[in-house]
């Protein structure tokens, strides 16, 4: 068998025209050449049709497509644009309700921020109440349990939030500031003067030598913010102590003396409290020392500027500082974080360890 | 059916005459059901896809555009993306059912039974080619389109297409148990 065969496309191409012309159907004889054997057989194969149920189901499909699909002319862009004209719409306004929510919410938090005493604590005129003074309730005395104790009504708040003992302790200590608005346990010497509500002063009588109080207090928010005090952290590092506060990121924390006598400035603290009443000052609850303030050991050398006058940190206290030279380490290390008088000697009070606030340690600590 | 009034209806069916679309679908039906048929297993399946690219044919009309391809090439794109997408869903099915749509007058079951072995057969061959190389087969062997037709259809130049025809014919003949023939073939017809 040495027939010749086709073994390009073109010339298969050829054989096959031949053997199968285009556009016709019918018997061919069979061929010797595979490939075109091949395609015999597909084209001799049988044609299978449409039923007319098929047909018909086909068609009444096709027509179901095409009642949906409007005039041929209108692009289905075109369609979907004027169609979703409506779903648009209530996207927008669906998103300019989000913006404007969300701007107001962010006014929220901004008036919360600036003016956390937003509540106002109102009495009723009826309640009679006598000041207490320092010798009849000092400020460490211990909390009495109010009986039936203060009915605290917010209506923007269902659950208050009691304080922990720890501000009601913090509030007796300053008494500038009210731990009311969260407090279930009412302290007589919790409630000064300066927290007389605008509406009505509240009175306080005394029915036994030591006080009970019986008052009802009704919490009203001025606005529609939660009536309870903004519980806060800040986390950084002290830049000056005045007094009984500190300051930490130019905000104003007031400390009790336990809490006080364990930091330093430049200590890097973590304060939790919450926005006094009736002050932008902060309450501290709990307090936190992250990192203390490293301490030099030795090696200072102060100098006096006026006189040339040098003093050296023996590393310990057997040599304390003269009065002008500010020795904070040593005096810290030494004499227990105070410096009485220094910083106002020479006013520049920073040496490296802290802030330059001298003056006000000096004035609150030194006695 | 000459190419311009195939692009006449297709114009008038763009504008809405729904009368140009039935003289589309009576033109292209039977073509477009027997490629599909020979591209699925199942008769059902191929009529299902069928109105599906006559539903899509609707859908698309509107934003048709005239490239200089023949309007059927589009539609046997239309009809091989339907299938492409019936097998990568179908990909656990079972191959066939039986089938009734081989217009068969014979009485003797026995010729029925072979008809449909045939069929059977020369579809499972087809199903191992590409996709082109089925569509190129259909067009050439069961539609009879010249070579230039095909090429048109499949926007390909015709040299392409001759040379996708011998190689799909080479693995047609393969796979249709001519293995002997076509060793030969490819020893350059030696004994």
């Amino acid at each position: 068998m040495n027939e010749q065969l086709p073994h390009d496309p073109n010339s298969l191409a050829d054989e096959l025209d031949r053997v199968l012309p285009p556009g016709q159907t019918g018997q061919t004889a069979p061929s010797a050449d595979p490939l075109v054997e091949a395609a015999v057989r597909l084209s001799a194969a049988p044609r299978p049709t449409l039923s007319p149920e098929a047909l018909a189901r086909i068609h009444a499909t096709m027509l179901a497509g095409q009642s949906v699909t409007p005039a041929a002319s209108r692009s289905l862009t075109r369609r979907f644009l004027r169609q979703s004209v409506p779903v648009r719409v209530a996207v927008a306004a669906i998103a300019v309700f989000v913006i404007a929510t969300g701007a107001i919410f962010a006014a929220k938090i901004g008036v919360q921020f600036l003016h956390p005493a937003a509540a106002t604590l109102t009495l009723p005129p009826s309640a009679t109440t006598q000041p207490p003074t320092a010798t009849s309730l000092p400020p460490t005395a211990t909390p009495l349990p109010a009986s039936p104790t203060a009915t605290i009504t917010d209506t923007d708040t269902p659950t208050p939030i009691p304080p922990s003992p720890t501000a009601t302790q913090m509030a007796a200590e300053h008494p500038l500031v009210s731990p009311i608005p969260v407090s279930a346990t009412l302290m007589p010497t919790s409630i000064p003067p300066t927290l007389v509500p605008t509406t009505a002063a509240p009175t306080m009588t005394p029915t036994t030598p030591i006080p009970t109080v019986t008052l009802t207090a009704t919490l009203e928010s001025s606005t529609a913010e939660p009536t309870l005090p903004v519980t806060i952290v800040v986390e950084g590092p002290i830049q000056s102590i005045n007094g009984s506060t500190i300051v930490i990121f130019d905000l104003t924390i007031l400390l009790n003396a336990a809490d006080l006598a364990s930091v330093h400035v430049g200590d890097l603290v973590r304060i939790e409290g919450y926005y006094a009443a009736d002050s932008q000052m902060i309450i501290a609850i709990r307090i936190t020392v992250i990192r203390n303030t490293p301490i030099p050991s030795s090696g200072g050398v102060e100098t006096n500027p006026s006189t040339g006058q040098t003093w050296t940190d023996p590393g310990n206290c057997s040599n304390p500082p003269p009065p002008w030279a500010p020795a904070n380490g040593w005096r810290r290390r030494c004499e227990g974080g105070t410096s009485p008088g220094n910083s106002g000697n020479n006013g520049n009070g920073n040496n490296g360890n802290g802030s330059g606030n001298g003056d006000g340690m000096g004035n609150g600590m030194g006695g | 059916m000459s190419s311009v009034n195939i692009d006449s209806w297709v114009r008038q069916a763009q504008h809405g005459d729904s009368a140009a679309v039935e003289m589309l679908y009576q033109h292209h039906i039977e073509a477009v059901y027997r490629y599909i048929y020979y591209r699925v297993s199942s008769q059902r399946d191929a009529e299902d896809l069928t109105a599906e690219v006559f539903v899509k044919m609707v859908e698309g009309l509107p934003n048709y555009r005239f490239t200089g391809a023949p309007f059927e090439a589009w539609l046997y794109r239309i009809a091989s993306a339907r299938v492409i997408d019936f097998h990568r869903r179908n990909r656990r099915r079972p191959e066939s059912d039986l089938d009734d749509s081989l217009a068969d007058t014979s009485t003797h079951p026995e010729d029925q039974v072979q008809r449909r072995q045939e069929i059977e057969t020369l579809r499972a061959a087809l199903h191992q080619l590409s996709d082109d190389e089925q569509t190129l087969l259909i067009l050439r062997f069961v539609e009879h389109r010249s070579h230039i037709e095909a090429a048109d259809i499949m926007s390909k130049t015709p040299n392409a297409v001759k040379a996708m025809q011998h190689r799909a014919l080479i693995r047609l003949a393969s796979l249709l148990g001519s293995e002997e023939k076509v060793r030969h073939y490819l020893r350059g017809g030696q004994a």
